[in-house]
């Protein structure tokens, strides 16, 4: 694919009009072109533009009372026959709403609640998407792999790749994630992890703030910002930069519990990449991951703490791995995009396998890693996260 | 003024509509607003879409983009306005023409004001908006726009191409003129 091509691509692969077979070639191409990827970047930053001049035009805003009086016009033009079979006398045009019986009365208070409960435009969206795509499986358009939507959209998609864990702990209880993809919802795209908590599906989005919103960093407090008459609720926590939502039908406090474990770290992460709790797995408790940083700024996870710890969550570049006991062993998935440095020594050979003593260890994607006493493995040229996973037989033990 | 609207006494179907069909309304007038330019006008139009989308919702297919749907209501009512003389709008001719004056296509500035894409979107001839705003601002894709707009989707890829260039271009100049008579 040449740079012409991609200008002429460009508009179409940023509106998601393209195979993904195409918009794998233009990302190749972009990868390796600054002036493509420039160009690219450009663009997005003028539909970006464009979408929000609409959103917050002065002179484009509706009154507050458009939705409610729109609903009592089509109240009005409704008939509905009431429980003696007898029509209701027709209204005049534009006249006031006359309910003739208490169903109508009903559905105008439902209609009237559903357009003062929904008045954010992100918790419409938000919802709209959990109950389209996680409830109905109904989108418009076919949902993207995270790590293509991180690359064309927003690289904080990335971090859904792996957090929450496939099998999460809360105080409340377990839950488990269903599936992991980037969708689509009334123009707005969201990072959107499904996950099945206390028997219900429940979805974690994340998606940018709208350019108006809060100047505030993201705060670990949810608040509901959506609720409809049919029982789901939107609990949010606002950045600077995104927007982390929690949707589900759950009663509310119980929602409320869950988004402070699951969606608070992911807010902090995505909107200044500051420390968090990793979530622990189901059976295990991780300790001392408290988000302590060195001098330099970077996080610093201990390892090991005298008891068998399991650790999961996404490791960025700069992580400090420290081991303050004897021989603590980490086990860690890789990829050939990261490696692993120790006393200024890289660790991994260059397809990302760990070595000790520069003896490859055989196995490509599971490592052992012995190390000394109050040692530290630095993560560094981290393209891309990953995860330790739940190997209780192969992780720290006492010193 | 809507005539025989049919009886939905079903709760089902008012539910349906009530979840699909009524969240749009704020985006909906939007859309009205910038091409009738008239909050009043707007209003109407959004309005009168509305029931008429709650008279055809029996045809409107679940699963599909229902705000490209009620998008293509509104603007066959935009259209019909139009046509009574509500509003003269003369659709430039010369769009061909006018293509070749926008030979180079700058880069596009780093900052970028809500004032300055608005008022550059404005510049664009009748045609270049309607597609820009459909495709770029609501996100249809380039079928559901042209279904919209009831023109052959060549054309909505041609007037996008044309409609961006020139947007551009009218950010960087300032004040190219380009738009047609209204």
């Amino acid at each position: 694919m040449t740079c012409r091509d991609i200008r002429e691509l460009a508009d179409s692969y940023l509106s998601d009009q393209l195979s993904i077979e195409t918009n794998h070639e233009i990302l190749r191409h972009a990868d390796g072109c600054l002036s493509c990827r420039n160009e690219l970047e450009g663009r997005r930053r003028l539909r970006r533009a464009l979408q929000s001049a609409f959103m917050h035009a002065p002179e484009l805003r509706p009154s507050p009372d458009l939705a409610r009086r729109v609903g009592e016009r089509l109240t009005a033009a409704v008939r509905l026959r009431n429980t003696d079979g007898v029509r209701p006398r027709r209204p005049a045009a534009r006249a006031a709403v006359v309910l003739a019986t208490a169903a109508s009365a009903v559905l105008l208070l439902r209609l009237m609640a559903f357009g003062t409960s929904i008045a954010d435009p992100l918790a419409r969206d938000a919802i709209g998407d959990h109950r389209n795509c996680a409830l109905r499986f109904r989108l418009v358009r076919t949902p993207v792999p995270l790590e293509d939507a991180a690359r064309q959209f927003d690289s904080a998609y990335r971090l859904l790749r792996a957090y929450p864990p496939d099998e999460f702990s809360t105080p409340d209880g377990d839950g488990r994630v269903i599936d992991r993809h980037s969708c689509t919802y009334g123009g707005r795209r969201f990072g959107h992890v499904v996950m099945r908590y206390h028997g219900r599906l429940v979805s974690l989005l994340i998606t940018a703030s709208d350019p108006a919103g809060t100047t505030e960093a993201a705060e670990g407090t949810p608040r509901v910002i959506g609720r409809t008459p049919f029982g789901l609720t939107a609990l949010a926590i606002n950045g600077v930069h995104h927007a982390v939502m929690l949707v589900g039908d759950l009663p509310p406090p119980d929602l409320a519990r869950l988004s402070a474990v699951v969606s608070a770290p992911l807010a902090q992460q995505a909107d200044r990449g500051t420390p968090s709790p990793i979530l622990s797995s189901a059976g295990g408790q991780y300790g001392g991951h408290e988000g302590i940083r060195d001098i330099r700024g970077n996080r610093v996870i201990g390892i090991a703490d005298g008891r068998a710890a399991q650790l999961n969550g996404p490791l960025i570049v700069g992580d400090v791995l420290a081991a303050v006991r004897t021989h603590a062993q980490v086990t860690f998935e890789g990829g050939p995009d990261f490696c692993v440095e120790f006393a200024g020594e890289i660790l991994t050979d260059e397809r990302g396998q760990l070595t000790t003593g520069h003896q490859p260890i055989p196995e490509p994607r599971d490592h052992a890693v012995v190390v000394e006493q109050a040692s530290t493995l630095r993560c560094c040229s981290l393209a891309q996260g990953y995860r330790l996973p739940e190997r209780p037989g192969c992780l720290a033990e006492q010193g | 003024m809507l005539k025989d609207v049919p009886p939905l006494d079903d709760q089902g179907a008012w539910a349906a509509f009530e979840g699909e069909a009524l969240p749009h309304v704020d985006r909906l007038f939007r859309v009205a607003m910038w091409f009738e330019r008239n909050r009043a006008d707007a209003e109407d139009v959004v309005q009168e879409t509305m029931l008429q989308a709650l008279r055809s919702f029996h045809r409107y297919r679940p699963g599909t983009n229902c705000r490209a749907w009620l998008v293509t209501i509104l603007q066959r009512i935009v259209s019909g306005r139009r046509r009574k003389g509500r509003r003269s709008i003369v659709v430039s001719d010369h769009e061909d023409a006018l293509a070749d004056l926008v030979p180079f296509v700058p880069p596009i500035p780093q900052e970028l004001t809500d004032e300055q894409v608005l008022e550059s979107l404005r510049r664009l001839p009748l045609t270049n908006q309607e597609v820009i705003v459909l495709c770029d601002v609501e996100e249809f894709t380039y079928q559901e726009a042209a279904d919209a707009l009831g023109i052959p989707i060549g054309t909505v890829m041609s007037r996008l191409h044309r409609g961006r260039a020139r947007l551009r271009a009218a950010l960087v100049e300032g004040n190219v003129a380009l738009v047609g008579e209204r």
